[in-house]
């Protein structure tokens, strides 16, 4: 492809034409500080639109917009002569922004999905997702197209950090009941680790209880935490996420809550953890005790007796038949 | 019930001669075939393209086995009670597609897999000395693949059988959902082997089972067999719960009771559904409507998801009660259980995983 550098004016520039736009239209405050600094460094690439004086923008899309908003009656440009095939300017506009800062999940999803306007997905597989650090996998390219096709309120959350990629491919993947669950998200605090945590308890409730996401979160318990102006967002979050996981593990919750009150009936002193068999499963409780000192140390018979003596402990043992 | 047949063949070039090759080639006239290089150089390509699990369903892969093709069991040895099986690799893949199948996720081919080798299966049986070696070793070929539903294609059983028959040691289980016995109707099998068929409620196999005999046409194939002087045994594995699970599976007890005596049953074995946390994404993408998954599972001592403790107790509990009601002296052991849950549910527990062997192997002998 040959260029031309030319000086035209900002407002010619189709910004309405997104064809070969890969980065996020997000303003960023140290470009316009830059540009107001000292102007357009790298001059963007256009090319001419026929039978008009307005070009499509290539690559430069924030330069130009940053431009305008500055009022810059001009800016330097290097327009595309000749004919060129559309396939080939979106592989320069896509080099262009693989140079600079890391695309986002969201803009490399974008990207990918620009590809498959041009070329076959086996070659895309093969010979581009490497160039954007990713196996060359039909997994990589199915999880892409989910990302590019994000609900706009969901890649919203995605690029805000509300939500973590591996939680928005699996949203999406859920359609309208994905959206629903965002919502809740966004009225309360909880970490990544809590959101999967909830997203998968969700899908095996209505799944098995043959209920939607939307009655789900509209039953009371849930509807009145979320309404509590008592509580912080964090423990909006955490109280949600019990519920559900209440809903979602009817038997292991109970047994939980039948051992706490066990524990809770001894008052044991900070320096004693009592536990249960993790899940439940097998048989064996464990008793831990720190020791700082000999005294502790030779308080430890005692110690063990009063645990084995008490009523809490022997009726744990016995109703479980050991 | 269809026997298989692919819609697209591929061999490996160095395998293209032998006399296996030809056969399942033979076996499959106007099947299109595509000789490739390497098995795994084809396996990653495919994982490049629009291709899943389902398509390579359709397609035969003949190859050269070049692991083992004898190995224990990998059952988990510490915290559950294993029965010390060992496993014989003939292929893997199946043309039975089970919501609940491990496959979908442990292997990372999508094709029906068939290894043409067997020389090299046979000197490596030849040569193993861990096999017979503290009484019986009973070999399965249903881990990785259905026992029977290529056995049109490959006559497998016919090929084994000398070997077996050699050695009394040695125990062959042919594990199958299917009803493709006919090869095995007209064999001098000298009880070289146990046919053994899994078994579930009626509501299960039509729902979770895509491909499968019905359960009545399983227990009558099994009732045909021991007709036949056959040993036969089952496998109700994995039981699933679901609303109405009791009425189920007493259901399918009932029609085995009315079909085959008890005393031609080598062995019952029960294990409730347990998966590696992986398989649930995989199976729920191939099978949306499934809710399998959605019941109350808990990570186990092993990693692997399994109902929880009391749930399991519950289940084995009532399916041994009518299992016993069936027959008070048929051995009913259970896979990959904790010795809590025997000593609960049966009153005692194996003292090891070779305590576990010698019932099965007692019943060989």
């Amino acid at each position: 492809m040959d260029f031309t550098e030319k000086k035209i004016s900002p407002a010619l520039a189709d910004l309405a034409d997104r064809t070969f736009e890969i980065r996020s239209a997000q303003k960023a405050a140290e470009l316009t500080a830059s540009i107001r600094r000292t102007g357009i460094i790298n001059a963007p690439y256009v090319m001419a639109r026929k039978n008009s004086d307005r070009v499509r923008i290539v690559c430069g899309f924030k330069r130009i917009r940053t431009a305008l908003d500055l009022g810059i009656k001009e800016i330097t440009v290097r327009r595309i002569d000749g004919p060129a095939e559309e396939k080939d300017v979106f592989l320069l506009a896509l080099h262009d922004d693989l140079a600079g800062v890391p695309l986002t999940p969201v803009e490399t999803a974008g990207a990918v999905k620009g590809l498959l306007r041009y070329f076959s997905e086996e070659t895309v597989i093969q010979e581009y997702l490497p160039l954007f650090g990713l196996a060359p996998l039909f997994d990589t390219l199915e999880e892409l197209m989910l990302l590019a096709e994000l609900d706009p309120e969901i890649k919203q959350g995605l690029t805000q950090g509300i939500l973590a990629k591996k939680n928005a491919v699996h949203l999406a993947d859920m359609g309208d009941s994905g959206v629903l669950l965002y919502r809740m998200f966004c009225a309360v605090n909880l970490s990544t680790s809590k959101q999967t945590e909830i997203i998968g308890n969700c899908e095996d409730i209505i799944r098995r209880d043959r209920t939607s996401i939307e009655r789900l979160l509209g039953e009371n318990e849930i509807r009145s935490v979320l309404s509590r102006d008592d509580l912080t967002r964090s423990q909006k979050g955490d109280r949600v996420r019990a519920v559900i996981r209440k809903k979602r593990f009817p038997r292991l919750t109970q047994l939980e809550e039948k051992f706490l009150k066990v524990r809770k009936a001894l008052v044991l002193p900070k320096n004693i953890r009592f536990e249960p068999p993790p899940s439940f499963e097998g048989e064996t409780f464990s008793l831990r005790i720190d020791l700082k000192n000999k005294k502790q140390l030779n308080g430890l018979p005692d110690v063990v007796k009063k645990f084995v003596d008490s009523a809490p402990v022997k009726a744990l043992f016995e109703t479980d038949g050991r | 019930m269809k026997k298989f047949y692919p819609e697209k063949i591929f061999v490996e070039e160095d395998i293209l001669d032998l006399p296996l090759t030809r056969q399942v080639l033979d076996r499959c006239p106007g099947i299109a075939v595509e000789v490739v290089g390497r098995a795994k150089e084809l396996i990653a390509s495919f994982r490049q393209r629009r291709f899943s699990l389902s398509d390579g369903k359709k397609q035969l892969l003949l190859c050269r086995n070049r692991g083992r093709f004898l190995e224990p069991c990998p059952g988990t040895k510490k915290d559950y009670r294993c029965c010390c099986y060992s496993i014989l690799n003939t292929g893997t893949g199946c043309p039975i597609d089970c919501a609940y199948c491990v496959l979908q996720a442990y292997l990372n081919n999508p094709f029906i897999t068939l290894f043409m080798n067997r020389q090299d299966m046979m000197s490596e049986l030849e040569a193993s000395t861990a096999l017979g070696r503290g009484g019986i070793t009973r070999i399965g070929t249903g881990e990785y693949m259905d026992s029977l539903a290529l056995e049109h294609l490959t006559g497998f059983v016919p090929f084994i059988l000398p070997f077996f028959r050699k050695r009394p040691e040695l125990i062959l289980e042919l594990k199958t959902k299917t009803v493709l016995i006919d090869s095995l109707e007209n064999l001098d099998h000298g009880d070289a082997f146990v046919l053994s068929w899994s078994l579930n409620a009626k509501e299960i196999a039509e729902k979770e089972e895509k491909g499968a005999a019905s359960i009545a046409e399983r227990i009558a194939a099994a009732a045909r067999m021991t007709e036949l002087g056959y040993r036969v045994s089952f496998h109700f594995d994995p039981v699933i719960w679901y609303p109405g699970w009791e009425d189920g599976y007493r259901k399918t007890i009932s029609l085995l009771a009315e079909s085959i005596p008890p005393e031609k049953i080598t062995w019952i074995s029960v294990g409730s559904l347990r998966y590696m946390p992986k398989l649930k994404m995989v199976a729920r993408k191939r099978f949306p409507e499934t809710a399998i998954y959605s019941q109350e599972f808990i990570a186990g001592l092993d990693g692997k998801m399994r109902y929880l403790q009391d749930l399991r107790i519950e289940m084995y509990a009532k399916i041994c009660a009518w299992l016993r009601s069936y027959s008070k002296d048929v051995l009913i052991y259970y896979c990959m259980e904790s010795p809590c849950v025997w000593e609960k549910t049966r009153g005692f527990s194996p003292a090891s995983n070779t305590g576990l062997k010698k019932l099965l192997d007692d019943r060989i002998l």
